[in-house]
């Protein structure tokens, strides 16, 4: 209980990370965690990993409401959402299914939180990827899931590459030797805070900032709790919920790919087997909620980021004591704890989302016009921050301008993944590499 | 409200973040966590917490990314190797670029262990001399590779071992405990763990050790010496006389005692310079 009350801070704030990443299209967890890089900074490595878990799994009670109810897709999950939802929002039927994708959510949620639980159980098997080989094919196929992923997978491979090289940048520290740098001269490498900042995250919200939502005049039914309580109790599909469910937390665990089309593949499922467009909506998002859940699994038990998200919470998880030589400890001690905070947490967004979704499409409509701005200069202001404490002010400048004029240069947000990816992996990959020869020959 | 006006908002919002996260002290590392760095420093960050304080670790790549947060700050204090200054390819050569870095504290010093995977309990002495070649995990710490190194190459009849550089000591110790990769780990800190979780400890790179195991160079004796690893607290300058006494203090404490008492295999300990 002390625990649960030490936690609470952390947990607010990963919900109200949730619901403003999720309201306004185009954040995304993982700039959502970089906004708030100086505060995550501080936390200790439980506290960071309630925190991102609390957050994923609000957003995607949240993200649903503007595909629903403008069209707009934040994210590639929210294409059933803006495809099937937005159109049953036209007919006059967006109340019914806002509850209802809400309530969805829920029962997915607790499939994830059972399959996470479960998982915690087996760790003798998860520690056979404490080897070199099982592990060295892991990251191989993350690589490579990275390029198929894209819609131009020549150029994510070769972006991918060039992550890899760029991340390889610095002091080794098994050569002992210098790579295109110097000590006092990137030793420690390209930072990432201007990178991610600049490269992969400013050309996204600059692009949504320009886009105002458009005017939408659809009853969205009374604003009477006792209505939408009715609505939100109502039991939803319940074998669609748990379809959607199921895919999402299996597809949750294939690197990369897990997240963005569980929801797709689950609406596309549902399509074959009922060919309603609520039951579609409900499973998508049933499958998206499940996936952020179990994608928990390979970060946690293994130290593995398999999403963009993943490897930005896992750059300061690292920085704060966290490896694959002490995740089963941490693990240990903190999964009870957090299937509690978890399933406490989804039950505070299902009601917030369930019923007061009106007053999260007024926080669209009233800061939309505020808040990409004023995203675009608190991330300039953190690489300012952090050039500043780390006495690489100038680097840091010339990097983030380096950075936003590629990541303008290059449209395609999943070949900008790819580099930034490959950054972060370029580590873990060579000493992998490094390892594995040594071992086999 | 121009740009700059919400920049400079921002800005503000930021640095204000900042100072609310300000703790009593800062310890930077160039080493990952689970080290020797991060192991010996613990006693002492564990007195100062018993005592109210708040101490925050920060692990970096690279030693000048920990001596530029340490210099930043006049609680922050770097822990170091202080071999890593000496060497030519140490980790740290960029502290000899400030003159004004000293030694606060002493920390601990320690021998190497070289012990077997709980699974290979079977390996003894001789198999190190035998014709299959067995695998040590190590850190990559360059003190560490430059005394296995040195023992290896001066013994006779000639070491038949092959260094597995790990990241961190952690996770050399998660491979040989966990995994199946190697047969052995050279390791100067938390030998008490693999003991425990039921490797054999077959020698050490001090002829006087906690385990009164035989010195891994006797058939070199001329060759190689004894070697001893320790770890420092190093800060930016003269620290307060508040953070100096705190850490005085601490190093005197009973908890920091207790703590030490855990961990035998260490000596040397908590001497304040």
């Amino acid at each position: 209980m002390s625990e649960l009350v030490h936690l609470l801070p952390v947990i607010v704030l990963g919900i109200a990370s949730g619901i403003l990443i999720g309201v306004f299209p185009g954040l995304g967890p993982a700039s959502g965690i970089m906004l708030l890089y100086p505060v995550l900074l501080g936390l200790p490595v439980t506290d960071l990993f309630v925190f991102y878990s609390v957050m994923m799994s609000s957003v995607q009670y949240y993200g649903s409401i503007p595909s629903i109810v403008y069209g707009v897709a934040g994210e590639i999950t929210s294409t059933p959402a803006v495809h099937y939802g937005h159109a049953e929002f036209k007919q006059g039927r967006g109340a019914e299914l806002l509850s209802g994708t809400a309530t969805s959510s829920l029962i997915a949620s607790i499939v994830g939180v059972v399959i996470f639980a479960i998982s915690a159980q087996y760790t003798d098997f998860m520690k056979y990827f404490i080897n070199n080989n099982p592990r060295l094919i892991l990251l191989t196929a993350i690589i490579a899931l990275i390029s198929i992923a894209s819609p131009q997978k020549i150029l994510a491979l070769f972006f991918v590459t060039v992550g890899l090289t760029l991340g390889h940048v610095g002091y080794n520290t098994f050569s002992q030797e210098y790579f295109l740098s110097a000590p006092g001269f990137l030793a420690s490498g390209i930072p990432f805070v201007p990178v991610f900042i600049g490269f992969l995250m400013l050309p996204e919200i600059y692009y949504y900032a320009k886009h105002k939502p458009p005017a939408v005049d659809v009853y969205m039914g009374e604003f009477n709790i006792k209505t939408r309580l009715t609505n939100l109790f109502r039991f939803p599909p319940v074998l669609s919920s748990l379809r959607g469910s199921m895919i999402g937390a299996i597809l949750g665990l294939v690197p990369m790919v897990g997240t963005s089309i569980s929801s797709i593949i689950a609406a596309a499922v549902e399509k074959k087997v009922c060919n309603n467009n609520q039951k579609i909506v409900i499973s998508a998002e049933a499958a998206n909620n499940s996936a952020c859940i179990t994608v928990l699994i390979p970060l946690i038990f293994l130290a593995l980021p398999v999403i963009p998200s993943e490897s930005v919470i896992m750059a300061l998880a690292e920085r704060n004591g966290f490896g694959i030589a002490n995740s089963f400890d941490l693990l240990s001690s903190i999964s009870t704890l957090l299937i509690v905070i978890l399933l406490m947490v989804n039950a505070v967004n299902w009601i917030l989302a369930g019923i007061f979704y009106q007053g999260m499409v007024s926080i669209y409509v009233h800061l939309y016009k505020i808040i990409y701005p004023l995203v675009i200069a608190l991330s300039l202001a953190i690489c300012l921050y952090e050039g500043l404490t780390n006495h690489q002010i100038e680097l840091y400048l010339i990097l983030t301008s380096i950075a936003v004029t590629a990541g303008f240069l290059v449209r395609e947000f999943s070949v900008r993944v790819a580099l930034v990816f490959g950054m972060l992996l370029s580590a873990s990959f060579s000493s992998e590499l490094f390892r594995f020869v040594l071992l086999n020959f | 409200m121009s740009i700059i006006v919400r920049f400079f908002t921002a800005v503000l919002f930021v640095l204000t973040l900042s100072v609310c996260r300000a703790d009593n002290f800062v310890f930077t590392y160039y080493y990952p966590p689970g080290g020797g760095t991060d192991i010996w420093s613990a006693p002492l960050i564990a007195s100062l917490q018993d005592k109210g304080h708040v101490v925050k670790q920060e692990f970096y790549k690279s030693c000048y990314e920990a001596i530029a947060k340490a210099s930043a700050y006049p609680n922050a204090f770097v822990v170091i190797q202080p071999m890593d200054i000496s060497q030519s390819a140490g980790r740290c050569p960029s502290l000899k670029d400030y003159p004004t870095f000293k030694s606060v504290a002493n920390l601990s010093a320690a021998s190497y262990y070289l012990c077997t995977s709980p699974h290979k309990t079977h390996l003894a002495l001789v198999d190190l001399t035998g014709r299959e070649t067995l695998k040590v995990a190590m850190s990559s710490a360059s003190v560490s590779t430059v005394s296995f190194a040195n023992i290896v190459n001066n013994s006779s009849p000639k070491l038949n071992l092959r260094a597995i550089p790990y990241e961190a000591n952690q996770s050399a110790r998660a491979a040989v405990i966990a995994g199946t990769d190697v047969d052995l780990i050279y390791v100067a800190n938390g030998v008490e763990s693999i003991v425990s979780a039921g490797s054999k400890c077959l020698a050490s790179s001090t002829r006087k050790n906690y385990y009164n195991l035989p010195f891994l160079g006797q058939s070199a004796m001329d060759k190689v010496q004894d070697f001893y690893v320790t770890i420092d607290l190093w800060a930016f300058g003269t620290p307060s006389k508040e953070h100096q006494n705190l850490i005085n203090e601490a190093l005197q404490s009973k908890t920091f005692k207790d703590f030490l008492a855990a961990r035998p295999t260490s000596i040397n300990l908590g001497m304040d310079k």
